[in-house]
């Protein structure tokens, strides 16, 4: 009778503690180990955390090398049939990181910029031909005080007339940059890097004259 | 930054630009 009920209530606590243990394993979305799996080697690395990955948004060439190393751990189960779905998975691999490549190439040439004549020769300072040639500039700006000053002129705070906005004009003294080559460059280079940034606003550049 | 016009006369280059105001920016950035 005593024997019976200690084994009863040894049976009670053996089902809780598995109870628990069940538990636990669906709060920690581990998959269940049981006794008849207990022989076999299970992968390190569950499959969900693949399917975080693919959340993540992870490089997709990252994500093939996990991929292998999830198979390969997988191949370890010799004469299973799982052989075929990780070469079946290794393929999927390769396709996706094929797919991602041209995705990334398409995308470069979308996003190519190719500046029209007009704004290249606006802003081409070698030959000067965007400089157009103006008569009186305090006409159409109204000059006020002076920002900085650099070795080639200074920056002054102007006001647009006609537009009725401020602006800042750099005034460059021809005398200052024609004596040397260095200075030509560099201010080519100033008006490279502008280019570039024009480059970047598309066709938004607005004009003044109105 | 926004270029608005490229001009000179006679005696000057001017690049009409975009005002920041703000102060230098190597002040800044140092």
């Amino acid at each position: 009778m005593l024997q019976a009920l200690i084994s009863k209530k040894s049976h009670s606590t053996m089902l809780y503690r598995q109870h628990q243990s069940n538990q636990w394993h669906m709060r920690c979305n581990l998959p269940r180990k049981g006794p008849h799996q207990a022989g076999l080697r299970r992968s390190p690395i569950p499959l969900f955390v693949s399917v975080w990955y693919c959340y993540q948004g992870l490089k997709l060439q990252e994500l093939h090398c996990f991929l292998i190393q999830l198979c390969s751990s997988y191949l370890e189960l010799r004469g299973s049939p799982l052989i075929l779905i990780c070469k079946i998975i290794i393929k999927m691999g390769n396709i996706l990181d094929a797919c991602m490549r041209n995705d990334t190439e398409s995308r470069k040439s979308e996003f190519r910029y190719e500046p029209k004549d007009s704004e290249r020769n606006i802003l081409s300072f070698r030959d000067y031909k965007g400089f157009k040639k103006t008569g009186d500039i305090t006409k159409k700006y109204l000059m006020k005080e002076a920002l900085g000053k650099g070795s080639f002129g200074e920056v002054r705070l102007a006001h647009h007339i006609q537009a009725d906005v401020a602006c800042a004009i750099k005034i460059i003294k021809k005398n200052s940059i024609s004596r040397s080559q260095i200075l030509l460059d560099l201010m080519h280079n100033e008006l490279q890097v502008l280019e570039e940034t024009v480059r970047y606003q598309f066709n938004c550049r607005p004009t003044l004259t109105s | 930054m926004r270029i608005f016009e490229l001009m000179e006369d006679d005696l000057n280059y001017y690049i009409v630009s975009e005002l920041i105001s703000g102060g230098e920016l190597y002040n800044r950035i140092i």
